[in-house]
């Protein structure tokens, strides 16, 4: 590259990773975050669905 | 309240004395730690730095003693029990507490002086300011404290989880403090600024903080 | 949900806008002798000298000497403090320090652009919704304290680990910018300082609450702590405009265009996010504590 533009561009080429760097962190948290949350919310659906059937079958056979 | 504390204080001596022992131990370590640096640098500089450290770590053991002995002889629940206000608690802790750190810190600081400022030129007329600025840090520091031990008392953590919520809170009452002390310490007309600038900080904290410390102490001796 | 698919869309417009249609601002600028083709010229500069020894650096330029009355226009060959040398369409000229007078630059002068500051799209909306969610949760602290109902307390408590996420993020994301701008990784400086205090608050409003065993004691002790915890956060937003620091402040009216869009976009984007998250833990919460309910009525 032109000696002149590498000057121009020079904080581009030693920043570029860093940007990228910050956003895939904030994708990846997000993401990560939402999905393991919706993970965790799935599950307790399942527990409470069984457990509430269970107390309805007790509460049907009082 | 006040008086009980005083009075206890002054038949066992066991607060003053353990105090006043760490403050001078952080001296010797403060001795060991600069030992390497030789005398190229100006002890004035980091005078104002050094004798902070001190007086927050000591006054962190303070609280905590002064609160783990009113629990263990459970004298908090008592007075509970009795048809005193609940703020005037608050006051009578954070007074007992703001006269011992002050007492220590009376203590330590011609002590530094000698062991650290020997042969450098002080400037007398504006070290005569650095009293205004220990006591202003020291209520801070006491108000506080006593709010936070109260409830780090209670913690299972309790030395550590105190720490834990003191030492953030404290960051801009002892920037304000260290400032203020730096001032005094260098001298001269723009030392003299300097510190009027940091006891500004230092009562602007003080007055929010003990605010805020007088208003939810209630919530807290409740719980 | 919405709020989630809504934020998500939001801030992926951002980012798109933001790397793709929003222009890059400069950072300093680069000199050079000749032209280059470069979208980031931004035109031919004129810089004036006076002493011949500061010609030095700028051999290789086309300048203009003034000496006895005269004007010696060339490319510059070589400067010193002795003797200047200038070569000109008739052959190689030199002039001596003595005579002379002045001296003028001519070159091409070209904008650097800053692509760290794509950065800043989402590092501020990140900050200001980490200070939002934190007086939220100051403010759910005095309501349960008011009211001593056990629900604040939980919205104070969800909030709270909201703060914890964005406030997460700002410090990561503000890192890498620290880097990409003034080439360190960390400085304390005021504003950075202040927001490390507030992380480390945020990390002991849950270390005492983990430390708390009685559930009404530790509802109380972590409201009181999260009200006198929020007492840094405006300390640390307006600390800048009252110290002078490093760290950039935004005055009105600074961005335009496309810049701006983007960054507005930003902002909502992530303030339907954060609802989103403080959505979906709530609801976790109370699905947890259904689950408790269901538990202990098969127990009996």
């Amino acid at each position: 590259m032109n000696p002149t533009l590498k000057e121009v561009y020079s904080l581009v080429l030693t920043q570029w990773p860093l940007v990228a760097g910050a956003y895939a962190l904030l994708w990846a948290g997000m993401v990560i975050y939402v999905g393991m949350a919706l993970k965790r919310l799935g599950g307790l659906g399942k527990q409470l669905e069984v457990l509430e059937a269970a107390v309805a079958r007790r509460q049907g056979a009082e | 309240m006040l008086r009980k504390d005083i009075v206890m204080e002054l038949r066992t001596k066991e607060m003053i004395m353990s105090m006043g022992l760490y403050s001078l131990l952080t001296m010797v370590v403060y001795f060991v730690a600069l030992s390497q640096a030789g005398s190229s640098f100006d002890p004035r500089d980091i005078a104002a730095g050094l004798l902070w450290l001190a007086f927050i770590f000591t006054s962190m053991l303070g609280l905590n003693r002064s609160l783990v002995h009113e629990k263990d002889q459970g004298c908090l629940e008592a007075l509970l029990l009795s048809p005193v206000d609940r703020p005037v608690i608050f006051f009578a802790k954070a007074g007992g507490n703001l006269i011992f750190l002050l007492a220590v810190e009376a203590l330590t600081l011609p002590v530094f002086g000698f062991l650290f400022l020997q042969g450098t030129e002080l400037d007398w007329s504006s070290l005569a300011l650095i009293p205004l600025a220990l006591i202003a840090g020291s209520v801070g520091i006491a108000g506080v404290g006593t709010l936070l031990a109260t409830m780090s008392v209670n913690t299972s953590g309790k030395d550590f989880v105190l720490a834990m919520l003191f030492i953030p809170l404290m960051y801009p009452l002892l920037l304000g403090a260290v400032t203020a002390t730096g001032g005094a310490i260098v001298g001269g007309a723009q030392g003299v600024s300097v510190f009027w600038t940091g006891m500004a900080w230092v009562l602007g904290y003080d007055v929010i903080m003990l605010l805020a410390s007088y208003g939810l102490y209630e919530f807290i001796v409740g719980a | 949900m919405i709020a989630l698919v809504l934020g998500g869309v939001l801030t992926l417009g951002a980012f798109f806008g933001a790397f793709f249609w929003a222009g890059v601002p400069d950072f300093g600028f680069v000199r050079t002798a000749e032209q280059v083709d470069s979208v980031r010229y931004k035109g031919p500069f004129e810089q004036p000298i006076d002493e011949a020894r500061y010609l030095a650096n700028y051999a290789g330029y086309t300048v203009e000497v003034e000496t006895g009355g005269e004007s010696v226009r060339g490319e510059l060959v070589s400067a010193d403090e002795d003797s200047v040398e200038v070569a000109t369409d008739s052959g190689a000229v030199t002039i001596d320090a003595a005579d002379f007078e002045a001296a003028t630059v001519f070159g091409s002068e070209y904008g650097r652009p800053d692509w760290g500051q794509k950065i800043f799209y989402f590092h501020v909306p990140v900050a200001e919704i980490s200070f939002i969610v934190f007086a939220f949760a100051a403010f759910y602290a005095v309501r349960f304290l008011m009211t001593r109902n056990r629900e604040y307390d939980t919205k104070g408590r969800v909030s709270m680990e909201v703060t914890l996420v964005f406030v997460g993020l700002t410090m990561a994301t503000g890192i890498l910018w620290t880097k990409a701008a003034w080439g360190v990784w960390w400085d304390w400086e005021p504003r950075l300082t202040t927001y490390f205090i507030l992380t480390l608050l945020v990390v002991a409003y849950f270390v005492l609450r983990n430390s708390v065993e009685d559930e009404e004691r530790r509802a109380v002790y972590g409201a009181v702590f999260s009200i006198l915890a929020f007492i840094d956060v405006p300390i640390s937003f307006f600390i800048t405009r009252l110290i002078p620091s490093n760290h950039p402040v935004i005055e009105r009216g600074g961005l335009e265009g496309p810049m701006l869009i983007s960054f507005i976009v930003a902002q909502i984007g992530m303030i339907a996010l954060g609802y989103a998250i403080y959505q979906l833990r709530m609801g976790e919460v109370q699905l947890q504590e259904r689950i408790e309910q269901a538990k202990t009525l098969l127990e009996r």
